[in-house]
């Protein structure tokens, strides 16, 4: 076989394993190190396994994920995201579908600050979906919001898809970070408008709420119940921004400041910042042992050589850039559809990233992209993990297909923002062009 | 087997305690050197150093083996859930054989490589302080091979079906 050969037979490879449930951080790794005996040698196999880990890990850029996933793990066991939706409760409820509204843009408050999809979906689900159920909301609407708006949170900052992405591309972090900012706010804008629109057009998909009564001072008074989240998710993001912290700075100081919030409210118990830590660990180690697979699957790609081939393609076939960014959407998005969002960007990046770079392609714009191609495999079925977050709280209630056949809206209204922002690439690069180097 | 895998246990939740400890240093530390910085305007000398070498290096690879314990690594459930649980466990055979070679590989690479950064003294340079690096080339081996026995007491209990076993992998 030539090397070319090999390198193709063990992303083939790779992918049945994955299947078979092996541990894709195994997978990974245990495919590229047998890549690169065949390719080398027994001793370059060994020799990748003892330098490769050690040197990604222990790398100051990469601390900003155990630093923002604290401070989301903080700020969700404090019990802080909890209020947000009843906020966005009193304030939205006088829109056509006021409580969906709400819920959407609670859930990008929640995302924002917790970071992880999974997380939001799960904690504004037991809040949102029994109050819209309450109300006769339709049952495929209510899910289907809080599992589609559960995504918004790996755009806006702090998002650790965005720094691996950062890391495994060699891009400034700081910009990626502040990119996903419009991005994020536009599908969170997209997605009102959509709830707006259907419930004019179709009003008994969410009846009136009896929100008549709510006064002004409650509303106002309810803001100070939730005054730490708009100040952490700000706050890192501008001091990102404006050059003062780097983002494992950033993290570090809203873990510090959710943890001081927290000691003063009284939230801060023994159990929560111990069950925040533990929380930490887990999706930190389990997220680097993943990663240093994927680091193996970049070395064993690059001796098999199939960078230069598929770059080499790329100049053969003169194609337009834009094919590429369509196809490596098509592309994620159906492998989306069975993989997860971490586990799927480090499989593709080392395939993908020669091909951009051969095509001159920005690639903070790219990374925009790819993070939101992600999202959108969150919930496309069979497998969008949200959906089936969101069925995990509602029980017997609402069935899959239901939920599914909600998210169909938010994927038909994400296919206008990803229209939207392959066409109008400013929509990311705007905020970080403003940014000094 | 039973003093074994408590052994095991304790040895895990010491390592995961220690990661713990790791990443609050961290958090405070980074803090600081920020405060430093703009304050009074003279950060800790060293904090990058220390942050990648030592508590980055503990925050990721010393909770593996409660991880693994909890089977909480990214798995793709997907192909595999309609299938009984019977032949979930003879196709979990040659899983966990590649598992653990993978595993005994990875541990084997970085014994070596932490034997040969001790020998060399690898140091940092911090204003001419010289902060030693190698010990923590020793998490990796540690964390690892504790992760290794996990995976292969699991493979055990789900091979022989063996409830008690199980039962005290479980046990917190």
């Amino acid at each position: 076989m030539t090397p070319l050969a090999i390198g193709f037979t063990g992303i083939g490879a790779l992918l049945v394993l994955m299947a078979l449930r092996v541990p894709v951080g195994i997978a990974l790794g245990g495919v590229s190190i047998i890549g690169i005996w065949v390719l080398r040698s027994s001793k370059a196999m060994v020799g990748s396994l003892s330098i490769l880990p050690y040197d990604f890990v222990a790398h100051w850029s990469l601390s900003a994920v155990p630093m923002f996933l604290l401070m989301g793990a903080i700020v969700f066991h404090t019990g802080m995201t909890g209020k947000l939706f009843n906020v966005a409760r009193l304030w939205l409820s006088f829109l056509p579908g006021g409580l969906a509204v709400a819920t959407n843009l609670a859930s990008a408050g929640f995302a924002a600050a917790s970071g992880s999809s999974m997380a939001t979906a799960a904690a504004m689900g037991r809040l949102a979906i029994p109050e819209m159920l309450k109300y006769n909301y339709e049952k495929g609407l209510a899910t289907a919001v809080v599992a589609a708006s559960g995504t918004l949170g790996s755009l806006i900052p702090p998002s650790i898809l965005m720094v691996l992405y950062g890391i495994f591309t060699e891009q400034p972090i700081g910009k990626l970070l502040i990119a996903g900012i419009l991005p994020g706010l536009l599908t969170a804008f997209v997605y009102t408008l959509l709830i707006v629109g259907r419930c004019m057009i179709n009003p008994s998909l969410a009846p009136k709420y009896d929100g008549d009564d709510i006064t002004w001072e409650e509303r106002f008074s309810s803001l100070l119940t939730i005054w730490p989240i708009p100040i952490l998710v700000v706050g890192v993001i501008a001091s990102i921004y404006m050059g003062i912290a780097t983002p494992t700075e950033a993290g570090a100081i809203g873990a510090s400041l959710a943890l001081v919030i927290g000691l003063f409210q009284g939230r801060l118990t023994w159990t929560v910042l111990k069950d925040s830590i533990k929380e930490t660990l887990h999706s930190t180690a389990s997220i680097f042992f993943v990663a240093v697979g994927a680091i193996l699957l970049t070395r064993f790609l690059l001796l098999a050589g199939v960078p230069r081939y598929l770059a080499g393609l790329m100049g053969d076939w003169a194609l337009d850039p834009l094919w590429l960014v369509i196809g490596s959407s098509l592309m994620f998005i159906v492998l989306g559809m069975f993989l997860d969002a971490i586990g799927l960007m480090l499989l593709a990046l080392p395939i993908l990233l020669p091909m951009y770079e051969e095509l001159g392609l920005n690639l903070i714009w790219m990374g925009v992209l790819v993070i939101k191609y992600l999202e959108i495999g969150m919930i496309t079925p069979p497998v969008g993990l949200n959906a089936y977050v969101v069925k995990g709280v509602v029980g017997d209630t609402v069935s899959l297909p239901t939920i599914f056949k909600g998210l169909l809206w938010f994927m038909a209204a994400e296919v206008l923002i990803v229209g939207l922002l392959i066409a109008f690439p400013e929509i990311s690069l705007y905020l970080p062009s403003l940014m000094e180097d | 087997m039973k003093v074994f895998i408590r052994a095991l246990n304790t040895l895990s939740k010491a390592l995961m305690f220690l990661a713990g400890v790791g990443v609050f240093i961290m958090m405070v530390l980074v803090v600081c050197d920020i405060i430093g910085k703009y304050v009074f305007n003279h950060p800790i000398p060293g904090v990058l150093e220390i942050v990648a070498f030592y508590f980055m290096v503990m925050v990721a690879f010393l909770p593996l083996a409660i991880v693994q314990k909890e089977k909480g690594h990214i798995v793709i459930e997907l192909f595999t859930q309609m299938l009984s649980r019977r032949t979930l466990a003879y196709i979990s055979v040659p899983v966990t054989i590649f598992g653990v070679i993978y595993l005994a590989l990875y541990v084997w690479g970085s014994i070596k490589q932490a034997v040969r950064m001790m020998n060399v003294n690898q140091t940092a340079d911090i204003f001419n302080l010289d902060l030693l690096i190698w010990p923590s080339r020793w998490i990796l081996p540690i964390s690892l091979v504790l992760m290794l026995l996990w995976l292969l007491c699991q493979a055990i209990a789900e091979l022989t079906d063996n409830a008690e076993l199980k039962k005290e992998l479980e046990a917190p």
